[in-house]
């Protein structure tokens, strides 16, 4: 059923994949369930991610997420909630006028305190780290010749947004070098002042120069009347904004709300007639990605991991959050434990990239 | 019609005790990283939608609504008795109403933590944000991952002639002389104030006995039989469920996992790269 094929997988199957681990993350505060969809995350992408420049990617949103966690204790230890618990430490106090009251500055830091944040701090991580996953796996630039016509309106904004995170890990590798032969510091704080600002400025400009050339070509216009494009671009981005207001909704609530699901299923029907809408008219795609059946298991495979947590949920709630009061152990819940473990399964079910060395190599030989 | 609590969703962290603190805190911890991800964990702290700082809508709070404690006579130089409040919410919600014996600047927490210890309820919890869950064991489903997805909370009041609805939460407010520490548990997300009613208003501290305060030095005394308010109140302390610990058996396999494949990723991507070198 999968023979190897030449053609990489669907970058929409892998965002769909990824962005399920991630919702599947996002409900989580367990350290085991958060490590075990990072581990999944690295082992798929060590498997399937080709020698692209931004395969990278991974790595570079893994050391970012160290920085969160970093970053979400030390803010703990410094303005957080003073919490309940057992105090391992204790900073002077500043007392603040009662118009702050609910913000503290110094005071006891409690483990309880402490090791809520780090998991806070590692469930971010995570869901950086399925961001990370997608874009080493999936190529951006494959992935924006499958942007549909009826997002036309807004092709500027989508084009910065899905390429900006591998522009940045490329333009690191830039500038790294360039200030390497410079004999500048690439390392440590000075090397990181010297990187910041022109990694950030060219990464942006890069994309939004991409984005140009891409409408200078023509891409994505479609040949109808304006008044008829301006209705499907409305109702196109009408539904956007309402499946995206619709989903933070449902995956903060978990569900439980019926406005939140009534919302994605309105905003989602809205899209679907939009992209139908301007979807007309005469326009050829070169060697289109086809969506086959590895895609379709890969998506499920994600599925399957966002479906064992939100199961895990509604049966065991206490076994999704980290232990606190009393401190003990994260459990191991079967359920979400299977569905994350499922989701590795691309490793093996996605075709495999042949290394672009090895081709060229095999050609000039 | 019935007043309905204002809105005043801007003012909420200066309202509530613990919620939005924990909420505050994770948006200023993130730094901006949640809009490349959609805002995936930002606001899962929200307050209650109907929470107000001193508006409610029952009739319970009127003159004289907070119960007073009977200082004993042997009663410890340096100490005071406060009232404490627990009503655990609902239409057949129990009222826990103790007196404790504290020093004066102790906080809240150490009330709670106190009262729980004395009656042998499970210590008052809190979910990973902060926000208090529990009080003597209640409710029993522990903290939901994601508290926002529920409005019910634990609602912190300080009581006097009339219930005024907390500023800060309870790790932060130091007890005097004279207050009444008031909690009610809040179902539909509501800052209705603890419901006393009026044979609970005058208590006595009837077994403190010198020798207990003088032993344990630290706190309480003794507690009103809880009254019910009418037969099957569901919503009440609860006692600990046995021992419900697994061992670490589920924990090492698990990490054992983790590592195993961490590692395996760590090998093969190495292993890539030697060979495309």
């Amino acid at each position: 059923m999968l023979r190897t094929r030449l053609q990489p997988l669907h970058p929409i199957a892998w965002w769909c994949w990824a962005g399920a681990l991630a919702a599947a993350a996002s409900r989580t505060t367990n350290l085991l369930l958060l490590g075990l969809i990072v581990a999944v995350c690295a082992w798929v992408v060590a498997a399937r991610r080709g020698n692209s420049p931004w395969a990278r990617s991974f790595g570079a949103l893994l050391r970012l997420g160290v920085f969160v966690i970093v970053i979400r204790v030390v803010v703990q230890i410094l303005f957080g909630d003073r919490t309940a618990g057992t105090t391992l430490f204790s900073l002077p106090e500043i007392p603040l006028p009662s118009w702050a009251a609910g913000v503290t500055i110094g005071g006891p830091v409690t483990v309880q305190a402490l090791l809520g944040a780090a998991s806070q701090g590692l469930r971010l991580a995570a869901i950086l780290a399925c961001f990370g996953a997608a874009n080493s796996l999936a190529s951006s630039f494959r992935l924006l010749r499958c942007v549909p016509a009826g997002l036309y309106e807004v092709a500027v904004a989508v084009t910065v947004a899905i390429t900006f995170t591998p522009q940045v890990v490329l333009s690191i590798a830039r500038v790294r070098d360039a200030r390497r032969l410079r004999g500048r510091a690439t390392s440590g704080l000075r090397g990181w002042r010297g990187l910041a600002v022109p990694v950030l400025e060219s990464a942006l400009e890069r994309s939004v120069a991409l984005a140009a050339s891409m409408d200078a070509r023509g891409f994505g216009r479609r040949v109808t009347s304006s008044g008829r494009r301006r209705a499907t671009a409305v109702v196109t981005l009408g539904g956007l904004v309402g499946l995206g207001i619709g989903l933070f909704e449902v995956l903060d609530s978990g569900g439980s709300s019926g406005i939140g699901l009534a919302v994605v299923g309105l905003g989602g029907a809205l899209v679907v007639a939009g992209l139908v809408a301007g979807s007309h008219g005469p326009r050829s795609r070169y060697r289109p990605d086809r969506w086959r059946a590895a895609e379709w298991l890969v998506l499920a495979a994600g599925l399957a991991a966002a479906a064992g947590v939100v199961v895990t949920g509604h049966t065991d709630p206490n076994a999704l959050s980290q232990p606190l009061y009393p401190l003990g152990l994260p459990a191991l819940p079967p359920v979400a434990l299977a569905g994350i473990l499922l989701a590795a399964l691309p490793s093996v079910i996605a075709p495999a990239l042949v290394p672009m060395r090895a081709t060229l190599h095999g050609a000039l030989a | 019609m019935t007043p309905r609590p204002q809105r005043h969703r801007a003012l909420l962290w200066h309202a509530e005790p613990r919620r939005t603190a924990g909420g505050r805190l994770r948006v200023l911890g993130v730094l901006g990283l949640v809009a490349m991800v959609s805002g995936v964990g930002a606001a899962t702290a929200v307050g209650p939608a109907d929470a107000t700082s001193r508006t409610t809508t029952t009739t319970t709070q009127t003159h004289g609504a907070s119960p007073t404690c009977t200082v004993p006579a042997h009663l410890a130089k340096g100490r005071i008795v406060v009232p404490l409040v627990v009503d655990f919410g609902g239409p057949n919600g129990k009222v826990l109403i103790t007196c404790v014996v504290t020093t004066p600047g102790g906080n809240g927490e150490q009330l709670l933590d106190d009262q729980a210890a004395r009656l042998g309820y499970p210590q008052p919890s809190y979910c990973v944000s902060g926000l208090l869950w529990t009080i003597d064991g209640y409710p029993s489903s522990g903290c939901p991952a994601n508290p926002g997805s529920d409005d019910a909370y634990w609602a912190y009041f300080h009581g006097g002639t009339t219930w005024t609805y907390a500023t800060v939460g309870p790790a932060e407010w130091k007890v005097s002389s004279g207050d009444v520490e008031g909690w009610r548990y809040e179902p539909a997300g509501k800052a209705d104030a603890p419901r006393t009613s009026s044979r609970a208003r005058a208590l006595e501290v009837r077994a403190a006995s010198t020798t207990t305060i003088a032993t344990t030095s630290t706190t309480t005394v003794t507690t009103h039989p809880p009254p019910s308010r009418s037969t099957g109140g569901s919503a009440g302390p609860r006692r600990p469920p046995g021992k419900s610990g697994t061992g670490p058996l589920p924990f090492i396999i698990g990490a054992a996992l983790v590592l195993v494949l961490g590692a395996a990723a760590l090998v093969r991507t190495r292993r890539a790269h030697l060979r495309s070198a």
